[in-house]
């Protein structure tokens, strides 16, 4: 088996990149490696040179192959990283500061997430925009959720956005005091969109940036759920000030939403806290509470996490029915104790975010 | 990982002397130096290139909440550098 030491013996007598000197003596050698009869050689060029060198390249690489103990050989031209990249010295020191990365106009961003489909995460992200938005806050709703878009279906909305006047951003719609924009607003409802994580992250960036949101004290983003490449890559990419988890209460989903915890914690998004949806069932006849899914799961979960527990939703026939209908029930019911449970959860939710002001900054940064 | 008692974010990201130092600060007072050649050596990027000798810091971006990136005289700007690791590198 060939080693290191011998491929480089071996091409003593080949000239490198200046077409003279040895290449081993040429200092253009990047990285060579040897892996089970497989010889991995890389030779540092200007790229501007690269196609001119493409002879030396192929007479290294039969040099190599021929050595006895060689199976295979891979040479490469890798670009000189000598010089600087084609950014001026004024344009490249220029400091790009945190704040550049913020999204104009817009105060905070809350993302809502689970660990798991089916829990009602979008229906919980609908009626606490909503509820935020009757406390007064001018409020936004960003449905990020590739994978299943609600928002249009929740807000019983089916019209297009359109550009803005400026020709450049889209507008988003409004409804019920709340601006609004979906991915399914550019799709058809059931059509599958099979993305992969950065391409999601690229659209969760121009969904927030490409919008005209105008003024907004709160944008909740609908998250899809999970916490697969897509959704880290979208908690990482956007500059969150906090997120929301929902979860049922049985085991399975609170596994998962164990799972949203930590991917938050990971990208260092502050936890807002953990919502218990699907929490109880108060019968329609009777008034008989049921715990159909046991009971209480998301707050011993939360509290084993150190993270706020934010209060429980029951499962209710009118929040279904309104929720399927376009009226959510914050805006269709407001006095019914269903509307009442999403409001506490929206003033926890407020009261979170603007408790946290400042502590949590960015650091600055500071050129001298 | 950092305890999560510790919060490793940085109030300060200062670059001294012509992009030879980065000067980072934690609230509490600490302070701690870390030369660009430092920095750019620990770079955690998979696209990592050799670093000419005399790097400095020409660019500092953020990275949603949890992290940095520099970008180095020779290009190099694929590195993200979470605030734990700046904290390790702050540490060592």
């Amino acid at each position: 088996m060939a080693t290191e030491q011998e491929i480089l013996a071996a091409l003593e007598s080949t000239p490198g990149p200046d077409g003279r000197t040895p290449l081993p003596r040429s200092g253009a050698i990047d990285g060579l490696a040897v892996r089970g009869g497989k010889a991995f050689l890389a030779i540092r060029v200007d790229p501007a040179r690269a196609e001119a060198l493409e002879p030396m390249r192929a007479a290294v690489e039969a040099k190599i192959k021929a050595l006895p103990g060689v199976v295979a050989a891979t040479v490469t031209l890798t670009a000189e990283s000598q010089a600087p990249a084609p950014r001026g010295p004024a344009a490249a020191r220029r400091p790009r500061p945190l704040e550049a990365r913020a999204i104009p106009g817009v105060a905070r961003i809350v993302a809502v997430a689970s660990g798991k489909g089916g829990v009602g995460k979008s229906t919980v992200a609908c009626n606490l925009a909503l509820g935020l938005a009757r406390l007064g806050l001018k409020v936004g709703v960003l449905d990020a959720d590739v994978f299943g878009p609600s928002m249009p279906r929740l807000f019983g909305l089916a019209e297009k956005p359109s550009v803005a006047s400026d020709g450049q951003k889209l507008k988003p719609l409004e409804k019920f005091g709340v601006k609004l924009m979906s991915i399914g607003f550019l799709v058809e409802e059931g059509a599958a969109i099979v993305w992969r994580g950065p391409m999601v992250a690229s659209a969760l960036n121009q969904f927030l940036r490409e919008v005209d949101w105008g003024e907004l004290d709160v944008l909740v983003v609908d998250m899809p759920p999970g916490t697969g490449d897509a959704q880290l890559t979208m908690a990482q990419s956007a500059p969150l000030s906090g997120a929301v988890i929902v979860s049922t209460p049985q085991d399975l989903s609170l596994i998962d939403a164990r799972r949203g915890m930590a991917m938050f914690k990971q990208v260092n998004v502050p936890l807002i806290g953990v919502v218990e949806n699907m929490s109880y069932f108060i019968c329609p006849h009777c008034g008989g509470r049921t715990d159909v899914f046991a009971h209480g799961g998301a707050r011993r979960e939360a509290e084993a996490h150190g993270a706020p527990f934010l209060g429980e939703i029951p499962l209710d026939v009118v929040i279904r029915e309104t929720s399927d209908g376009g009226a959510p029930v914050v805006v269709s019911a407001p006095n019914s104790p269903q509307a009442a449970a999403f409001l506490a959860l929206a003033e926890r939710v407020r009261a979170a975010l603007f408790a946290d002001e400042g502590a949590r900054a960015a650091p600055r940064i500071v050129f001298e | 990982m950092a305890s999560p008692a510790f919060d490793p974010t940085p109030v300060e990201l200062r670059v001294r002397e012509g992009g030879r130092v980065l000067r980072v600060s934690y609230s509490g007072g600490m302070t701690v130096d870390i030369a660009a050649e430092r920095l750019r050596a620990a770079s955690p990027s998979a696209d990592k290139r050799r670093a000419p000798a005399g790097v400095t810091i020409v660019g500092v971006e953020a990275v949603g909440n949890y992290a940095a990136r520099f970008i180095f005289s020779d290009g190099h700007d694929t590195g993200i550098y979470s605030w734990t690791l700046l904290r390790e590198l702050a540490a060592a």
